[in-house]
């Protein structure tokens, strides 16, 4: 589970997340959509441990951030977008980094099997400096399924890969919901998030316009469609000057949504 | 010959540059760095102005008319090693931006070539004037001086963009019968000097020896095209320098005309060089500055895993293969070249024990340890290792559910075991001839360790500190080179008060046990690590702490 009080993340002047709320529930696929600089990326390093909240109380796998970031640590795991690799380490070195670095013991069969799904077997003792863009995100991928952590967090985790990994990847992410896994998928590709997630976070300027179950969206927002592009489009308000801006729904239309 | 078009993005990219270095210099940090490149710079060029303003009567010095002799040769020298090594394929990297903007615009091959050379020519005179004047009172006149450095290193660039340009028309046989022409002409004039230094029956002088290399016939005969440059800077404003500057001239618009009759595949041979210099940017970025070897791109495990150690061992275990990796051969290969000497050294003293004088051999152990301290911090701060390794592979250490004094501490081992490793293989031939017992030396090599240890961690403490980098990273701009000797600057203030502690802690061992290596060396050791768990603590806090990592700065 994922929860998200009062969030804010300031740098200096700048108001990254200003003051957001949600709930992602144990299990779900939630995706967290919004505009560019809507604070999708400082949401997701927050609830990773690598930022700091200015204030608010985030709570991840049931561990407080603020009282015990190690744990949260321990339990979630973070693919950034184009995720960095050690160069001089081999694609099997990366496994064994994280193996020890989260005290994982009879790993190597898991490994294994990850390596194999994502056909990276035979690039197993291949340096990370001669990976494709695409073979460096399932490697990095590779490295947060080993663990099998509590949570997810993906940022753009399609980017880069093509037809028959994206395929992989979807369903290697619902078998982790179906394990008990709460994943939380940042991604600009609203196609992803309808096939792939039940929840929905949308953010916009550090603000959340609704969390709840993507079908709730649909129904309430959108439209005779009942597209997710019809309710991205209806909530932030972008591409459609007509359509009403979130200030502007109704309340029943804002009952579902956060902040 | 220039499309406007072409002309308009040069001179916005030019105020563009001009506006990101008045954006720097305006922030306090910029500010700071502003000031210390004049000083350096100012300090540089003190001598100079103060030798202009005091020998104007004075006729020219010795060291000028070395100079004036040795240009046309060294020139040469340039121009042969530029073809030899393909050179002029740098010349060639456009911006990464460039391949959009430029080569897929609606542009000929004689536009983007002189777009290319006029963006060189505007970055090699700001360099020139510096020369000109950083050598004043060794040439003619400033004018002279700017015009010959100038045009001079035009020539020089010319001739290897024109060699690169007709590469494609060549077949491989005869490119390297020119690469192995430039090369065997070296080797001549080499051959040649080395004969005419050798036979020389006076008194060596640098005037002496200067004239025995550059007056040889291979010498004269090569660098003759290069003669009228060497006039130019070296002669008083005249007719002299006038004819040498017209000859220059020619012979740059001869090789220019050329360049733009066979700049046919200019387009292409561009694309590949973007291409080049996105992969060398992209490296970089990656922490890998010294481009070590990808042909064998499988590698077999370098080392077991470390094992848990209260977090620390994932850490360095990483630290410590990158490092060792990323060094390539280099650590190897001292290791054995130490070795070797070792061995050598043994048998030079078994067959002639008085070869080497006893200071030599007494203080062979201290020379060795200050010897690979230098090597050891060359290497360590171009390595990226450590929190100095690049803002987004960082990222990895801060998800880690590992303490954050143990993440500092086990960052410090990639770089501790390069300067270690440099200081055991520079110290074993300083162990096999030392006169010093083998407590004495044991000792001082645990002194060297310590301070190993703990130039590792300052390097790591300021780069978690201050977000500082030996080698900064990001698109290589002009500020990169002053944030880096800001860096050693503060490294070297760092380091001092730990020197201190050190050499105060072996003064009182030595004051209390007596004046001896051993105790001595072993104060100095225990004192340079004493404060070192406190850095790790704070190193690590501050790291974890930051909100700046996985952000390329």
């Amino acid at each position: 589970m994922i929860e998200v009080e009062a969030f804010v993340k300031r740098y200096g002047d700048f108001v990254a997340v200003a003051g957001t709320s949600f709930c992602i529930p144990v299990g779900s696929v939630a995706a967290l959509v919004g505009p560019n600089g809507a604070g999708k990326t400082t949401t997701i390093r927050t609830l990773c441990g690598i930022l700091r909240p200015t204030a608010g109380r985030l709570r991840v796998a049931g561990a407080d951030l603020a009282v015990d970031p190690l744990l949260v640590k321990q339990r979630t795991a973070y693919v950034p977008d184009d995720p960095p690799l050690f160069d001089t380490l081999t694609v099997w070195e990366h496994l064994q980094f994280i193996a020890s670095a989260y005290r994982l013991t009879d790993w190597q069969g898991d490994g294994d099997g990850l390596l194999s799904r994502f056909s990276l077997s035979d690039k197993k003792n291949t340096l990370a400096s001669e990976l494709s863009r695409g073979m460096r995100q399932k490697v990095a991928i590779a490295c947060a399924y080993l663990r099998s952590p509590d949570v997810l967090l993906l940022d753009e985790p399609m980017t880069g890969l093509d037809p028959p990994s994206i395929r992989i990847l979807k369903d290697s992410i619902r078998e982790q919901s179906q394990r008990g896994a709460t994943v939380l998928v940042s991604s600009h590709l609203l196609s992803l998030v309808d096939d792939l997630c039940d929840f929905l976070v949308l953010i916009r300027q550090g603000r959340v316009l609704f969390s709840g179950p993507l079908e709730e969206a649909r129904a309430q927002f959108g439209g005779a469609s009942r597209s997710l592009e019809e309710v991205f489009f209806r909530l932030t308000g972008q591409e459609e000057p007509n359509a009403p801006e979130a200030d502007e729904l109704t309340p029943g239309e804002q009952a579902s949504g956060d902040d | 010959m220039i499309d406007p078009a072409l002309t308009h993005l040069m001179r916005m990219l030019m105020r563009a540059g001009f506006r990101q270095a008045w954006r720097l210099i305006k922030r306090p940090s910029g500010a700071f760095f502003t000031l210390f490149m004049l000083a350096m710079v100012g300090f540089g060029l003190m001598p100079t102005v103060v030798m202009t303003l005091t020998a104007e009567q004075q006729p020219p010095s010795a060291f000028a008319r070395v100079v004036a002799d040795s240009i046309p040769l060294l020139m040469y020298i340039a121009a042969a090693a530029m073809v030899a090594t393909n050179s002029g394929e740098a010349l060639l990297e456009l911006k990464p931006a460039e391949l959009q903007f430029v080569l897929a615009g609606p542009f000929t091959n004689s536009h983007i070539l002189s777009y290319r050379l006029l963006t060189l020519a505007f970055g090699w005179l700001p360099i020139s004037v510096f020369f000109a004047v950083f050598m004043l009172p060794h040439l003619g006149s400033f004018l002279g001086g700017l015009l010959g450095i100038s045009s001079g290193g035009i020539l020089i660039t010319m001739l290897a963009f024109q060699y690169t340009l007709l590469k494609p028309r060549l077949s491989p046989g005869v490119l390297r019968a020119i690469r192995l022409a430039a090369l065997t002409s070296v080797a001549v004039i080499l051959i040649e000097a080395a004969g005419r230094v050798s036979g020389v029956d006076e008194s060596y002088s640098i005037t002496v020896v200067s004239q025995a290399i550059n007056g040889g016939v291979a010498a004269r005969v090569l660098s003759l095209p290069f003669r009228p440059f060497a006039t130019v800077m070296t002669n008083d404003l005249g007719i002299e320098l006038l004819i040498g500057q017209l000859i220059s001239l020619g012979l740059i618009a001869a090789i220019t005309v050329s360049c733009y009759r066979t700049n046919r595949g200019f387009s292409e041979l561009a694309v590949e060089g973007v291409a080049r210099r996105q992969k060398k940017l992209e490296r970089i970025r990656g922490g890998n500055v010294y481009g070590f070897s990808t042909r064998n791109a499988e590698r077999s495990q370098l080392l077991p895993a470390f094992g848990w150690l209260g977090g620390v061992g994932p850490v360095a275990w990483s630290q410590v293969t990158s490092a060792v990796r990323r060094t390539g051969r280099l650590v190897p290969g001292i290791v054995v070249l130490g070795i070797v000497a070792a061995i050598a050294a043994a048998a030079v003293l078994q067959l002639f024990p008085d070869t080497i004088p006893d200071t030599g051999r007494t203080y062979a152990v201290p020379i060795a340890l200050a010897a690979s301290a230098y090597l050891g911090f060359l290497l360590s701060i171009t390595s990226q290792t450590g929190f100095a390794a690049s803002p987004r592979l960082l990222t990895w250490y801060q998800t880690l559910p590992i303490r954050p004094m143990a993440i500092a501490t086990g960052m410090v081992s990639g770089t501790a075991t390069l300067l270690i490793a440099i200081q055991l293989a520079l110290c074993l031939p300083a162990l096999v001839i030392s006169s010093q017992g083998v407590a004495a030396s044991l000792s001082m090599l645990f002194a060297g360790a310590a301070f190993s240890v703990a130039f590792a961690t300052m390097t790591n403490f300021i780069a978690a500190v201050t977000g500082l980098r030996p080698m900064p990273g990001g698109t290589p701009d002009v500020f990169q080179g002053a944030r880096a000797l800001v860096f050693m600057m503060i490294l070297g203030l760092s380091m001092t008060p730990i020197l201190l502690l050190a050499v105060g802690s072996a003064g009182v061992a030595g004051a209390v046990f007596g004046f001896f290596w051993t105790y001595c060396s072993i104060a100095a050791g225990l004192a340079m690590l004493a404060g070192l768990p406190a850095l790790w603590w704070y190193a690590g806090t501050r790291f974890v702490d930051s909100d700046s990592v996985g952000d390329e700065s």
